[in-house]
């Protein structure tokens, strides 16, 4: 399993710079939260600086979560690479199953999700320490449904590719989905549908308990996907 | 892993696609040979060899490897074999080193310092990326992987097709030492027969998916013979005499299964002794009878 997980990271170690984009915007919204604090933009009107916060703080907090907890998507390098007809050839000749080749990817995928997420956590808290706020339990289920999204997201990506045989097709599809999901998301969140006000706040809170159990069932379901679209047969 | 006879037993072997059918073939590849399997493009070789290798399921037949079913034991089988391709496999920012290790976690008997001594031997470098060889270099690595993990059998599709006559004998040398151990076999496809004139101990022809002909090399060169005759002559020679006659202005060249019953029929004529080139050729126009 080390040697394959050592072939997974192979495959992907140039998109291991998405750990110095996650550096650089988590950096500059620090830099821009300083400012706040003790640097230009402390010195503009209170009233223009509460109304700025109150557009940036959110953007502060979530942005760097969201491409930290992408970092998962690091392999799908490795799925477009073993699109490679000749490569699945060699595989199927090894003595290795489709399950172990799978359970590598998805080991490195889940743990650079992880690294992500706890990146996401310890950057929201630093923001909220020199905020001089308390970093709440909203804040960790906001950043925690990011971490959900972007695994369902990434998965849905990964299985796409193989399913699809080709990276282009499946970013199509896959927006599609997103469009989708967000006109649903701009409906619920318009007050003329008659969707209480705060309901929305309340939906990371609800999933929260539940979100070890669904990171673990989207993974599983990727291994899975993974692995029995590597089973196929050419024809 | 029990003892076996046939490191390959192929029976039955069919698989149908839009245009081409692969029908009922069956031929063995004794333990301690190596079998040249020759046809030309298009003729079966690549999707009997995929079908060896589970790459793709067969519609009937039954493939053993090692004395052992390919589907029910597939995973033992593939621990004691390799495939070598045409083409190199393996992601090109791969390094040998990388490719070591790598390996070292597919194959339960991964030799390192096997490995480390092949690459010396072909002098590939240890730290460059396999996508900047050579054919021949790539070739090479692919051997040196092959060779390195205790492989009993070795199934090669194609894989000395383009390279240059000095790498090919370097490889045909390579793989007649593989064979010093007698419990070691190889199944190398190609359309280059001269490669398998020279190192293979049997041979099976194939041509648009069907078999037609197979055994040992030397049986099927020392029986097989042509004919070279003028036109008026080889009206002398009756149908069932002869596999198939390439005709040209000048006469005809005339093939025979079996040159020691020729020698004695067509005395006056001179036969010669053939190649598995021609051999090749002339199965293959076998339906045709006479050709040019």
């Amino acid at each position: 399993m080390k040697a394959l997980i050592y072939r997974e990271l192979i495959l992907c170690r140039k998109n291991l710079a998405m750990v110095i984009g996650f550096i650089g915007v988590a950096g500059f919204m620090l830099l821009v939260q300083l400012s706040f604090e003790i640097g230009n933009l402390s010195k503009l009107p209170p009233e223009a600086t509460e109304a700025m916060g109150e557009a940036v703080i959110p953007m502060m907090l979530y942005m760097p979560a969201m491409i930290g907890c992408m970092l998962g998507t690091l392999c799908e390098v490795g799925v477009i690479k073993d699109l490679n007809p000749r490569w699945n050839r060699f595989r199927i000749s090894t003595p290795v199953s489709a399950w172990k080749f799978s359970a590598a990817r998805c080991i490195v995928f889940t743990s650079a999700s992880l690294i992500g997420y706890g990146l996401s956590l310890a950057y929201a808290a630093l923001v909220c320490a020199i905020r001089g706020e308390a970093f709440t339990l909203n804040i960790f289920a906001v950043i925690t449904l990011i971490l959900l999204g972007t695994t369902l997201f990434s998965t849905l990506f990964q299985l796409g590719i193989m399913l699809l045989g080709s990276s282009d097709k499946a970013g199509i599809v896959l927006l599609g989905l997103c469009m989708a999901v967000g006109a649903v998301f701009v409906y619920l969140t318009d007050p003329q549908n008659g969707i209480e006000s705060g309901v929305l706040e309340k939906i990371p809170l609800a999933i929260l308990p539940f979100s070890p159990l669904i990171f673990a069932a989207l993974v599983a379901a990727g291994w899975a996907g993974t692995a029995l679209l590597m089973k196929r047969r050419e024809k | 892993m029990s003892d076996y006879q046939n490191a390959i037993e192929i029976s039955g072997l069919t698989k149908k696609y839009d245009g081409f059918t692969l029908d009922n073939i069956s031929f063995n590849v004794p333990k301690g040979s190596i079998m040249g399997f020759i046809g030309q493009n298009g003729a079966g070789k690549t999707t009997t060899i995929k079908a060896l290798l589970n790459i793709i399921r067969a519609d009937s037949g039954s493939i053993k490897m090692l004395g052992m079913d390919n589907i029910t034991h597939e995973y033992e089988i593939k621990e004691n074999i390799a495939a070598v391709f045409d083409e190199l496999p393996f992601h090109e920012e791969f390094t040998a080193k990388n490719l070591s290790v790598m390996f070292s976690g597919l194959y339960k008997n991964w030799d390192n310092a096997k490995f480390s001594e092949y690459l010396d031997r072909f002098q590939l470098p240890q730290r460059k990326k396999v996508g900047k060889f050579s054919k021949g270099m790539k070739m090479k690595i692919q051997i040196a992987t092959a060779l390195s993990h205790g492989a009993k059998l070795l199934i090669m599709d194609e894989a000395t097709t383009g390279l240059d006559p000095v790498v090919r004998n370097e490889m045909l040398d390579i793989f007649l030492e593989y064979l010093q151990d007698e419990s070691n076999s190889i199944l190398m496809s190609s359309h280059i027969t001269t490669d398998l004139e020279k190192v293979a101990d049997s041979v099976t022809f194939i041509d648009r998916g069907r078999l037609l002909i197979s055994g040992y090399k030397d049986d099927i060169l020392d029986t097989h013979g042509v004919i070279k005759c003028s036109k008026a002559d080889f009206k002398e020679i009756a149908a069932e005499d002869f596999i198939s006659a390439r005709i040209n202005e000048f006469g005809a060249e005339v093939m025979v299964a079996d040159r020691a019953a020729a020698k004695q029929k067509y005395s006056g004529l001179t036969l010669d002794k053939t190649t598995l080139e021609e051999i090749m050729l002339f199965y293959v126009n076998k339906d045709k009878k006479e050709w040019s």
